[in-house]
């Protein structure tokens, strides 16, 4: 439950955070702290608007999207001394093809419009989860390589990553898994969520055709995706030494660090050309191929 | 024993009517839970002798995949020939390809009994030469009655290499015809090349494509349920008896691996809906033939476990591949045969008002990329437990490394792919032409029951193969197969959790929305997609243009002539074009430097492996 509360403090903190970062760092004021969640509210009293294409998928796909990312936020753990709500030998696996589940529907969804914007949107992203898609289990193995388990409970009730060589393993996970989540939830430099131009989007050109409840239950999931890997980022980095009220501050505290870290990407870095995506995406696997070659070099030295 | 149950399969047809479909049909499905009960009482010591069944006693594995001929060709029968233009033909034709489908359903079984070389020679003859008919039953084109054709010769230069092999292995009659003693790998070698040529294996996977388009309604759904199948049993069969095990091991986890990455890599660029679905049977039996691989590999070091459940992995594979294969090829077929043509992007504007077909189509697509609840989904993870679990295995660090990729890489393309495909060709509305009302009027049927069978098959098709199998057939005890029991039940209950959750949403919606009309209007893309003539909608092309920009093949990249003509060779010259070429990747300074530090550690990698350093 406390593994829950935290990825609860994340989704409210992280949204925040990232927007008042990047309007400390402009000089600006900025939009209310908690913005986000008054935009969802005012989604959730608007009905759904479907057009004379739409089907039984997209009618579907909000509620299965975020039904599936719900699903595998109970599979998380905080730390060792936290466990998760469901926990089995190889839930990592169940973990990684949920979130490729709540994508797939989105990607179906956006199709079922028949947009030409809709469309290139989806292309877009089933190209780019295509290729994104190896990262997360290659750095999921590393982990699993070095605690010998395969269960996320398990792995990081065992994750003491106090030696030098663990410590700089810990971080390329680390540096993997934050990329990974900059991509999968739409935010710079892979793609910009605030642009107005339907041609650069990507994640956002999936759901110009949503409306509502619907596209409020889309918000939330990308919301909540971000909440989950500042979760597994907080996991990977913290030694499993650390327990108790100790563990819950530094979680709290890497989730305002990781909300601060987003918002200083997004006000330094700019969207990379649509062409280049795909190599920047492809670093992330490479980070990942890099961080288990690395575990399996030095397997006697790591193992714990 | 089947030969008379398929006899009576074939009474229903000397009686025309709409019965007939309906009846053979259910004689199919009874010999396939037959099948399923004699393959469960071959492994758990139940005498058969005396009783009905007793004709039909098999190995365990040849029950299974009689099992599994069975239950794939089913859908085959329900829905085969039913798509034609003509209705004076329709008939004729659904009588015609269905008598040759219950001919080429005998062989196959006949082919698994192994009773002597010569009767297997003979049955794998009846198949080819039935597959042969039923793609040239109703053939639209000269050139698909030439693919035939040179399905029939591959065929034959397949038989070749088994006969070749079958007498190089002294057999015991009644026992096994690949021979009780251990067999050398030249000889395993000649049943490699003759199964392959079967099982479309790289790199005899080249008819496969050419054969599925030429007859996706009626010869396609047989090769890729069945046909293909016996190429995998006849694999298995052999590598069981090959006395280097390990070595043939390796062969076919190569083979395999490089079908998947082929089959993934064509997935992605293709736009015709017949070879897209031939190049996922291509990565598909790749897949399952890496897990068969994997599980001689990894049984021959000792890891029982990981051996089960690649093992499993792959038997799963095949069943929900053959079912849900079979399904998509019967739509695709059908929608194709009525837009005259397969191109993807055409596909919709006959399948906008036919809702059933859609559905269906759904399924199998849905299926095919391992969502969850589905038994691909099932065979899936128990692949990817299997591989992080050897990660941290002597002896099988690297292979389970390459393992993860290759899979990851592939499950996405595919997932690609029946995007593309089902997305493409089946969703979005569009420029509506005349469109024929009822294209089939059985399918609303067949939807439903493949739905049922799709989604059953991998729960219960997993815990039958665990309970049955694992301990009999894979040697794993008590304890191994009780705790992998307990992980699919978990993996069963957080499938269970989303669709709880997600009726949970629906009911949310509901109860947020009552006071506010639902609204059926005009959506903001609708601007740029109304049924007018100058709408743009997405293409398989367009879908795939990300994709066919980075996947280029590198003949089609340009170098510098200059480069190209430089005849000196120096170190600063090397350094230069190995720049040039990395930079073709345009990764940026931070990502360049990152993947010079990869090269350097695969480099440092491989050099270990070969005791260098």
């Amino acid at each position: 439950m406390i593994a829950l509360l935290i990825i609860l403090i994340a989704l409210v903190l992280t949204q925040g955070l990232i927007n008042k970062t990047r309007a400390i760092l402009s000089r600006r004021r900025g939009c209310q702290f908690f913005q986000a969640f008054y935009d969802l509210r005012v989604l959730m009293r608007k009905a759904p608007i479907y057009s004379h294409n739409a089907t039984f998928v997209t009618r579907t796909a909000p509620l299965l999207s975020l039904a599936s990312v719900l699903s595998a936020m109970v599979l998380l753990p905080l730390g060792g001394s936290y466990s998760s709500l469901i926990s089995f030998s190889g839930d990592i696996i169940v973990f990684c093809l949920l979130l490729g589940f709540s994508r797939l529907v989105v990607v179906l969804a956006a199709l079922d419009s028949g947009g030409s914007f809709n469309g290139l949107g989806a292309a877009r992203s089933s190209f780019f989860s295509l290729i994104l898609e190896p990262s997360l289990f290659l750095l999921l193995a590393t982990l699993c390589l070095i605690t010998g388990y395969d269960s996320f409970s398990e792995i990081f009730a065992s994750f003491e990553n106090a030696s030098l060589l663990l410590m700089i393993l810990s971080v390329v996970v680390c540096y993997g898994i934050f990329n990974y989540a900059l991509v999968e939830c739409g935010k710079l430099p892979y793609d910009d969520s605030k642009t107005h131009l339907e041609l650069t989007m990507t994640q956002e050109a999936m759901m110009l055709d949503l409306a509502g409840v619907d596209l409020g239950f889309v918000k939330l999931a990308e919301m909540l995706k971000l909440a989950i890997f500042s979760l597994l980022v907080i996991n990977a980095g913290v030694p499993a030494s650390v327990v108790g009220a100790d563990l819950l501050f530094i979680a709290i505290g890497a989730v305002v660090v990781i909300g601060i870290a987003i918002g200083f990407v997004e006000f330094f870095m700019a969207r990379t050309r649509m062409n280049k995506n795909a190599t920047y995406i492809t670093t992330i696997s490479a980070i990942g191929i890099l961080a288990l070659i690395v575990a399996l070099l030095f397997k006697s030295e790591l193992t714990l | 024993m089947n030969t008379y149950l398929l006899a009576l399969a074939v009474v229903p047809f000397l009686v025309s009517g709409r019965v007939t479909r309906t009846l053979s049909t259910v004689i199919v499905v009874a010999l396939s839970l037959l099948y399923g009960t004699v393959a469960f009482c071959s492994i758990t010591a139940i005498d058969l002798s005396g009783t009905l069944l007793a004709g039909l006693a098999l190995s365990p594995f040849g029950a299974l995949f009689s099992m599994l001929f069975c239950v794939s060709i089913t859908p085959t029968l329900l829905v085969g020939g039913t798509h034609t233009n003509s209705p004076s033909l329709s008939h004729k034709v659904y009588y015609s390809g269905s008598l040759l489908l219950l001919i080429a359903l005998h062989g196959l079984l006949q082919s698994t009994l192994q009773s002597s070389i010569w009767d297997f020679i003979f049955y794998w003859e009846v198949v080819a030469l039935s597959s042969f008919m039923v793609m040239v039953y109703e053939y639209s084109k000269r050139s698909f009655f030439h693919t035939a054709v040179q399905y029939f010769i591959i065929m034959h230069i397949s038989l070749f290499f088994l006969v070749a092999g079958f007498l190089q292995v002294p057999s015991t009659p009644g026992v096994s015809i690949f021979g009780v003693g251990a067999m050398s790998l030249g000889t395993w070698l000649l049943f490699v090349v003759g199964f392959s040529i079967k099982s479309a294996l790289f790199p005899f996977s080249n008819w496969l494509p050419r054969t599925y388009i030429a007859s996706m309604n009626s010869g396609a759904p047989l090769m890729a349920c069945s046909s293909t199948n016996i190429g995998v049993f006849g694999l298995f069969m052999a590598t069981k008896n090959v006395a280097d095990v390990e070595s043939a091991a390796m062969i076919l986890l190569v083979a395999g691996a490089i079908s998947v990455l082929l089959g993934a890599f064509l997935i992605v660029k293709t736009g015709s809906l017949g070879s897209l679905l031939s190049y996922s049977s291509i990565e598909s039996i790749g897949m399952v033939i890496v897990g068969f691989a994997l599980f001689f590999y990894a049984k021959s070091l000792g890891y029982n476990v990981i051996a089960v459940m690649v093992a499993l992995s792959a038997m799963l594979k095949l069943f929900s591949h053959g079912v849900a294969k079979s399904l998509l090829l019967n739509i695709g077929g059908t929608v194709s045969s009525i837009a005259k043509s397969d191109s993807i992007s055409k596909l919709r504007y006959v399948s906008q008002n036919q809702p059933t077909l859609r559905a269906g189509f759904s399924i199998g697509a849905l299926s095919m990329s391992s969502v969850p609840l589905f038994g691909s989904f099932v065979s899936e993870f128990l692949m990817f437990f299997a591989l992080f679990k050897g990660v941290g295995a002597e002896g099988l660090s690297i292979i389970s490394l390459i393992g993860i990729i290759v899979l990851s890489l592939s499950s996405s393309s595919v997932i690609f792919g029946m995007t593309k495909a089902f997305g493409v060709g089946f969703l979005g509305g569009g420029v509506l032409k005349e469109l024929p009302n009822k294209i089939l009027r059985y399918n609303t049927t067949i939807g439903y029951v493949i739905f049922i069978l799709v989604l059953t098959i991998g729960i219960w098709a997993l815990a039958y193969l665990l309970i049955a199998y694992a301990s009999a057939f894979f040697t794993l005890n008590a304890e191994g197969i009780s705790s992998l029991y307990m992980i699919l039940l978990k993996v069963g209950s957080v499938c269970l959790l989303v669709v709880i959750i997600a009726t949970g949403l629906w009911y949310l919606r509901r109860c947020l929305t009552k006071n506010s009309k639902r609204v059926l209007d005009t959506t903001w893309s609708c601007g740029y997609n109304g049924d007018s003539q100058r709408s743009t909608l997405p293409t398989s092309e367009s879908f795939s243009g990300e994709a066919n920009e980075l996947f280029r093949l590198p003949w089609h990249v340009n170098f510098a002539r200059k480069e190209r003509m430089a005849h000196k060779v120096s170190t600063t010259r090397i350094l230069r074009l190995w720049t040039t070429r990395l930079a073709l990747f345009q990764t940026g300074k931070v990502s360049h430097y990152v993947m010079h530090i990869l090269l350097f550690l695969t480099a440092v990698l491989i050099l270990t492996i070969f005791d260098v350093l």
